[in-house]
């Protein structure tokens, strides 16, 4: 499997068990994640992209997302939740149902915003068919999912929680690389039942 | 007016300034977003290095010809003409070829502890940036204030400054180290790559 070098060990979330039953109790301690504020860096050599990224998701599902070039500049923000978001840019904002859509529409790439936010995380989207590998410690190291391919290559310690900190998604048009430099505002971490 | 005469001053004897920054963005609710800090070296006219040491290590370098924006911690740099990109932003302003009346409208600001200040509007509206503030010392930037059209602000502080002292050429060149990623991309500035503006 892969071999995440270069962090710290982390604390595994449960005694020795297998790999499937950390994978399990590591789902169920990540899926109480609510809220986070998550920064860092999301990059694709195709589409020649390198942007800092903020993204901050709150416990009523309302989430805000931030891409922006150096100095903030060409910034583009959405505001809002699942049912729609407010869309910022320096020609003005609006409002629509499919963020993706949007993004795709005005810069011909875009992010899987459901995907991403689970992702992000270390986990796949609840109830949507995936394949999964995990790596040693019970923690994916390659999930299939709704067209994307993800590879974890690091994670980090962040507040109790094992956290991803360098992935990269493919969907065969476009990978993203990114980069989680800082995870804020996560809940307590859960006693491991 | 006297902020006028700073931004005159410093355009016309300023070849080079070297300086400690400090910069915040903050968002329209005042929110902080983020704050990073490192060296500057300006070598006017078209030529800075922008090096980040904190949070992360990031180095922007502009040779005159090209914008070398260089990631150590994803072995990765983009690459862009430097010619329209990041027009506007702190360290295109201040190696600005052009004198910076031709692309921004100038008007004063007064004076604010012993800094004289100058608002810069840019003539073009579909820059990144609404106005930028430049506060000038003797000549020397001291602090500017970036706003975006999202009513967002960029404001970057210099400390340390040293103008028109000799500065190491090799710093205003950038050669990706070896196994680093080289990303050609196209002009813009957009962080989204390359968009299909309307």
């Amino acid at each position: 499997c892969v071999t995440t070098g270069g962090e710290a060990p982390a604390r595994s979330p449960s005694t020795t068990g297998d790999v499937a039953t950390q994978w399990r109790m590591r789902q169920a301690q990540l899926r109480e994640i609510d809220a986070f504020l998550m920064s860092g860096r999301v990059t694709s050599a195709e589409l020649g992209l390198r942007a800092d990224l903020r993204w901050r998701e709150s416990n009523d599902g309302q989430y805000e997302l931030r891409l922006s070039g150096p100095f903030g500049a060409g910034a583009v923000e959405l505001r809002g939740n699942a049912a729609g978001v407010e869309v910022r840019n320096s020609d003005g904002s609006q409002y629509t149902s499919d963020p993706e859509g949007w993004i795709r529409a005005r810069y011909g790439w875009t992010l899987p915003i459901t995907g991403l936010r689970h992702w992000a995380l270390g986990l796949p989207i609840p109830d949507v068919a995936a394949d999964s590998v995990l790596d040693d410690r019970g923690r994916l190291a390659t999930l299939t999912q709704s067209g994307w391919q993800l590879h974890y290559t690091e994670y980090q310690q962040q507040n109790g929680y094992d956290l991803p900190r360098r992935f990269e998604a493919d969907n065969g048009r476009v990978k993203l690389k990114l980069l989680i430099d800082q995870w804020d505002e996560l809940p307590p971490t859960p006693a491991i039942r | 007016g006297s902020g006028e005469d700073e931004l005159r001053r410093f355009i016309g004897d300023t070849r080079t300034v070297t300086a400690q920054f400090s910069q915040v963005q903050i968002n329209d609710r005042g929110e902080k977003l983020s704050s990073s800090s490192g060296q500057m070296v300006l070598s006017r006219p078209g030529r800075f290095r922008w090096s980040y040491m904190l949070p992360y290590e990031q180095l922007i370098v502009c040779d005159g010809e090209k914008i070398w924006m260089y990631d150590p911690d994803l072995s990765q740099v983009t690459v862009r003409p430097a010619a329209d990109t990041l027009t506007g932003t702190p360290a295109a302003l201040l190696a600005q070829r052009s004198t910076l009346t031709e692309e921004f409208t100038v008007s004063d600001l007064g004076k604010r502890n012993q800094a004289q200040g100058v608002l810069l509007k840019p003539r073009n509206i579909d820059g990144d940036f609404e106005a930028v503030e430049m506060w000038l010392h003797q000549g020397a930037p001291e602090r500017m204030v970036f706003r975006d059209r999202l009513g967002n602000r960029t404001e970057v502080a210099f400390t340390d400054v040293k103008v028109n002292a000799k500065v190491d050429e090799s710093q205003l060149h950038f050669t990706p180290p070896k196994n680093t990623e080289v990303v050609e991309s196209s002009a813009t500035t957009a962080p989204a790559g390359p968009p299909s503006k309307p």
